[in-house]
C-alpha cells in the first residue's frame, strides 16, 4: 500500500467531511480556542492573586509549557484517532476493521481537522509567551527541542495505546479513559518539578506524561529536570514498545473470545 | 400517575448505570489521584508566597474547595445535552408528544436516575477517601450540611436545565456538539468549578457575579465552607431557585418555538 | 485434484457467556464474582467450497452461522479445528488472506458517512493498492451495472438505504476479490435495487469466477443468487448441497391452485379437501406420496366442472427452511 496516497486520501476525507458544516465548524474551532485558554486563565488568576505563583516558573514560562503540551496533543489527535476505538469495539464495528488488509493501528491514521483549534491555541500561547521568556536559542537547542517534541508525540501514543487497550477487556472504558485523560491534562498544566520526586519518577517511567510538554519546555528554557535529557528518547521508546505489545495482547484476547 | 412515570424512569436509568460496574469503581477510586496535584500545587503556592490566606482562603479551605468541587461534579454532571440533542436530531420526540409526560421532566428524571448512584455512593466514598489521605475540612454542622445538600440539588437542576436549553438548540442547528462545547466553556469559566471565584482578577469578578453559573458550583461549595452566614446561605438557596425558575421558563418557551418550527417543516 | 479454495475441518468455537442478574442483590453480588456458562456455538463443522461457487449460508440467529463467518474472515479464533482459505489460515495470516476478501456485514459500513462515496472508493484504492488503470475500468463496470453513477458524488448519509448498499457493494469489488462475504446485503433494499444487486453478483461471478458466500434471511435472494446451501442449526451443519436438491427432497407437499368457471358448492373434489382462496379458485395440498397428475386427469375428465386455470405452486424455500428449523424434517 502506498502510505502517501493513503494519508492523502484520509486528509481529503477529513476536509470534505467538514465542508458542509462550515459555519458550525468555524464556530466550533473558535470555541475550542476559547476553551483552550481556560488553563492559561487559571494560571493567570493564580499569579494575579498570589503575586509569586509557583517557584522557578514565571507565568509566561508556564504559558509556554502549556503551549507545547497543547501543540503536541493537537498534532497527535489530529492524525491518530485511536481514542475512538473503544467506541467501535462497543458498537461491534471493529470487525469491519479486521477485514481490511491493513494493520489495525494504521487504520486509525486519519485526519481529524477539528484539532486545528488546538494548534491555533498553541500558537497563540507561543505568541504571548515567547517575547517574555528566555529561550536558550541556538541551532542545537532548536533542533533538540523539536526532537523532544517528537518524543512527546511518541509518549502520547504510548499512553493513549495503554489506555484504550482496556477496551478489549472491559466493555465500557469510558471512565478509565476519561479519568486518565483528566489526570494527564491536569498534571501537564503545571510544572512537574513541584511534585515530589517519587511522583515525577512515576510520570516518567510508568505513565510517561512528563514528556508531553514539561520536558521539551524545560529544555528550551534551560531548566533542570530530575534525569538527564538525553535519556528521554530511550525511556519513551521502551515504553512505546511495551504499550504496543500490550495492545496486541488485547487484540489477541478480543479475537479469541469474540464479541 | 405522572409522578409514578418519572419514578419508574429514575429506576430504569439507575439500573442502567449499575450495569457498568467497573466504570463506576474506576471513576470513584481514580479521582483521589487527581487530588495529588491539588495538594502539592497549593501547598507549594502557599509556602512559596509565604501567605496563610489567599483572598481569605486558608490552604485547608482551598484544598477543601477543590474536593467539594469534585463532589458537586458527581451531583450535577450528566449528558442531558446529548440526550436532548439526539431526541431532536432523530425526531424522536413524537414519542414524548404522544405520551402523557412532559419532555423536560422526563429528561430530568432520566438524568437524575443516572446520577443517583454517583450522588449516593461515589460522592460520600470520595469524601471519605479524600479525608483519609488529604487534609480537608469535614463539615459536621447539621444546619449547613442540610443547606449544602439542598444547594447541591438546586445545582443539579440548574446544570441540567441549562444543558437542556443547550440541547434544545439542536432544533436550529443539526449537531449538538457545538452547544455542548459552548455550555462547557461557559460552565468552566464562570461557575467556579476550577478555582474559587474569589481568586479571579477584578474584571472577571464582575462578569461572574452577573451570570447564573456561579450558582452551580460556587454557591454549594461556599455554603459547605461556611463562608456565608446562615441567612446569606438561605438567600443563596432562594436565588438558585429563582435562577432555575427563569431558566425553566426559557426552556419551555424554546421548546414550544422549536417544536413549531420542526413540525412546520415536516419530519 | 486441486485443493478446495475454502476448507473447514472439525471447526469448533466455544464462548463464555456471563450471567446477568436482574435483581438488586444479584447485581451487588456480581460485583465480586460472575457466574458464566460455556456455550458451544460451533460444533465440529466440516465443509469445502471451490473457487467460483455461490453458496448460501443459512441458519437462525444465534445458530453459529455468524461465528463461522467470523472464523472464515479471520476475525475470530477457532477453539479447535482448522480453517484454510487459499491455502492459508485466515486467522494466523489475516492481512495476507483478507486482501482477497470483499466483505459486507449487513448494518456495518465500509463507506465513510459524511463524504461522497467516491472518496471512500479512492481510500480503498490506496488501501488495496489498485492501479489507476484497474480502478478506472472497474469503476466503470460498477457504476453502470449497479446504476450508482449519480450517487457516488453525494455524501453517503444523504443516500437511501438501497442506494447506499449498492455503493457499498461496488466498493468491495474494486480490488477484484477472490472471495466475497455478504451478510444481509439486501436488507431494506427496494425491489429494483435488489434486482440490480443480484444481477451484478451473478455477472461478476460469471466473469471473474468470484466465490460468493451469501448469508441472508431473504430466501428469494438466496434462490436467485446461490446454487448451493449450507444450513447451520445449533452449531452443526444439517444440510450441505444444491438448493434444487433441497427443494426436491425436503418439500413434503405440493400445492395446486385450481380455478373453475364458477364457484363450487362441495367441500371436496374426489375426496380431496379444497380450500377456497378466491371466488372460484381453490387450493389443494398433495402429500409427497400422492400423485398430482392422477388427480388432474380425474378433474379434467369430469364434465360437471370446467377448469379454466391450473397452477402448481413451486416449493417455497422459506417454508422449507422454516420446516427444517422447526424440526419437521
Amino acid at each position: 500500500m502506498s502510505a502517501l496516497s493513503y494519508i492523502k486520501q484520509q486528509i481529503i476525507i477529513g476536509l470534505t467531511s467538514r465542508a458542509e458544516y462550515r459555519f458550525s465548524f468555524f464556530l466550533f474551532i473558535f470555541l475550542s480556542v476559547v476553551l483552550g485558554f481556560l488553563s492559561i486563565f487559571v494560571t493567570y488568576a493564580v499569579y494575579d492573586a498570589t503575586g509569586g505563583g509557583v517557584p522557578g516558573w514565571s507565568f509566561y514560562e508556564i504559558t509556554f509549557m502549556i503551549g507545547v503540551y497543547t501543540f503536541i496533543r493537537g498534532i497527535y489527535e489530529m492524525f491518530f484517532v485511536i481514542r475512538y476505538m473503544p467506541g467501535e469495539i462497543r458498537r461491534g464495528d471493529l470487525d469491519m476493521d479486521l477485514t481490511k488488509p491493513l494493520n489495525l493501528l494504521t487504520l486509525y491514521v486519519r485526519f481529524d481537522i477539528d484539532n486545528i483549534g488546538r494548534l491555533i491555541t498553541a500558537f497563540l500561547m507561543f505568541w504571548i509567551a515567547v517575547p517574555n521568556i528566555n529561550l536558550q536559542l541556538s541551532l542545537f537547542n532548536i533542533l533538540y527541542f523539536i526532537f523532544l517534541v517528537i518524543i512527546g508525540l511518541l509518549a502520547m501514543f504510548a499512553v493513549d495505546l495503554f489506555v484504550i487497550t482496556f477496551a478489549f477487556f472491559v466493555t465500557n472504558v469510558n471512565s478509565i479513559q476519561n479519568n486518565l485523560d483528566n489526570i494527564r491534562s491536569r498534571f501537564c498544566r503545571w510544572p512537574m518539578n513541584l511534585y515530589p520526586k517519587s511522583m515525577q519518577l512515576f510520570f516518567t517511567f510508568v505513565f510517561p506524561i512528563i514528556f508531553i510538554g514539561f520536558v521539551p519546555a524545560s529544555f528550551f528554557l534551560g531548566k533542570e529536570i530530575i534525569f538527564a535529557y538525553w535519556l528521554s528518547p530511550i525511556i519513551v521508546i521502551i515504553l512505546t514498545l511495551l504499550s504496543i505489545k500490550w495492545f496486541y495482547y488485547g487484540v489477541a484476547k478480543y479475537t479469541g473470545t469474540g464479541s | 400517575m405522572s409522578f409514578n412515570t418519572y419514578y419508574e424512569t429514575v429506576k430504569i436509568a439507575l439500573k442502567d448505570r449499575m450495569a457498568y460496574r467497573l466504570d463506576f469503581l474506576v471513576d470513584m477510586l481514580i479521582n483521589p489521584f487527581v487530588f495529588l496535584i491539588v495538594q502539592f500545587l497549593w501547598t507549594t503556592i502557599y509556602a512559596f508566597n509565604a501567605v496563610s490566606t489567599i483572598q481569605g482562603f486558608t490552604l485547608q479551605e482551598t484544598i477543601t474547595y477543590f474536593a467539594i468541587s469534585q463532589i458537586v461534579g458527581f451531583f450535577v454532571w450528566t449528558w442531558i445535552v446529548g440526550m436532548v440533542g439526539e431526541v431532536i436530531k432523530f425526531g424522536d420526540f413524537a414519542r414524548y408528544v404522544l405520551m402523557p409526560v412532559d419532555f423536560f421532566w422526563s429528561m430530568i428524571s432520566e438524568a437524575f436516575g443516572n446520577k443517583l448512584p454517583s450522588m449516593l455512593i461515589k460522592a460520600p466514598v470520595l469524601l471519605l477517601l479524600l479525608k483519609l489521605f488529604f487534609d480537608i475540612i469535614i463539615n459536621t454542622n447539621p444546619v449547613y450540611l442540610i443547606m449544602f445538600i439542598m444547594s447541591l440539588l438546586m445545582s443539579f437542576l440548574l446544570y441540567n436545565v441549562f444543558f437542556f436549553i443547550m440541547g434544545l438548540l439542536t432544533f436550529w442547528q443539526e449537531s449538538y456538539f457545538l452547544f455542548e462545547l459552548l455550555g462547557v466553556a461557559a460552565l468552566n469559566f464562570f461557575s467556579g468549578a476550577l478555582i474559587p471565584l474569589d481568586f479571579y482578577p477584578g474584571f472577571m469578578k464582575t462578569i461572574v457575579n452577573i451570570l447564573p453559573f456561579k450558582y452551580i458550583y460556587y454557591s454549594p461549595i461556599m455554603i459547605y465552607l461556611e463562608k456565608f452566614t446562615i441567612n446569606e446561605s438561605l438567600s443563596i438557596l432562594f436565588q438558585q431557585l429563582i435562577a432555575f425558575i427563569i431558566l425553566y421558563f426559557i426552556a419551555k418557551l424554546l421548546f414550544r418555538i422549536g417544536r413549531k418550527k420542526f413540525t412546520s417543516q415536516g419530519g | 485434484m486441486e485443493e478446495a479454495q475454502i476448507k473447514v475441518t472439525d471447526l469448533c468455537k466455544n464462548f463464555k457467556t456471563y450471567k446477568r442478574e436482574a435483581g438488586f442483590l444479584e447485581m451487588v453480588k456480581s460485583f465480586i464474582k460472575r457466574d458464566y456458562v460455556i456455550k458451544n456455538a460451533v460444533k465440529n463443522i466440516n465443509f469445502e467450497i471451490n473457487a467460483g461457487e455461490r453458496v448460501a449460508l443459512i441458519g437462525p440467529n444465534g445458530a453459529g452461522k455468524s461465528s463461522t463467518v467470523k472464523m472464515l474472515t479471520g476475525i475470530l479464533e477457532p477453539t479447535s479445528g482448522s480453517v484454510r482459505v487459499l491455502g492459508s489460515d485466515p486467522f494466523k495470516e489475516r492481512s495476507k488472506v483478507v486482501r482477497n476478501y470483499g466483505v459486507i456485514f449487513g448494518q456495518k459500513h465500509n463507506l465513510w458517512w459524511d463524504v461522497p462515496a467516491i472518496d471512500s472508493y479512492h481510500l480503498f484504492k490506496a488501501m488495496y493498492d489498485i492501479s489507476d488503470d484497474d480502478f478506472r475500468k472497474r469503476l466503470k463496470v460498477v457504476r453502470n451495472n449497479l446504476g450508482i453513477k449519480d450517487y457516488l458524488k453525494t455524501p453517503v448519509r444523504k443516500l437511501s438505504l438501497g442506494e447506499r448498499m449498492r455503493c457499498e457493494l461496488g466498493l468491495i469489488f474494486m480490488h477484484n476479490p477472490k472471495i466475497v462475504f455478504l451478510d444481509e446485503p439486501t436488507i431494506g433494499v427496494d425491489v429494483v435495487g435488489k434486482k440490480k444487486i443480484s444481477d451484478f453478483l451473478l455477472r461478476i461471478n460469471k466473469k471473474f469466477n468470484t466465490t460468493i458466500l451469501f448469508t441472508s434471511h431473504d430466501m428469494g435472494d438466496v434462490d436467485k443468487i446461490c446454487k448451493r446451501a449450507i444450513i447451520i442449526n445449533e452449531g452443526c451443519v444439517i444440510f450441505d448441497g444444491k438448493i434444487s436438491h433441497l427443494k426436491k427432497e425436503y418439500v413434503d407437499s405440493k400445492t395446486l391452485h385450481l380455478k373453475f368457471n364458477k364457484p363450487l358448492e362441495q367441500k371436496t373434489i374426489f375426496d380431496k379437501e379444497i380450500e377456497k382462496i378466491g371466488t372460484s379458485t381453490y387450493r389443494l395440498i398433495f402429500e409427497k406420496t400422492e400423485s398430482v397428475s392422477a388427480f388432474l386427469r380425474k378433474v379434467l375428465g369430469d364434465e360437471s366442472k370446467e377448469v379454466i386455470d391450473i397452477r402448481i405452486i413451486e416449493a417455497d424455500l422459506n417454508e422449507i427452511i422454516r420446516n427444517i428449523f422447526e424440526g419437521k424434517t
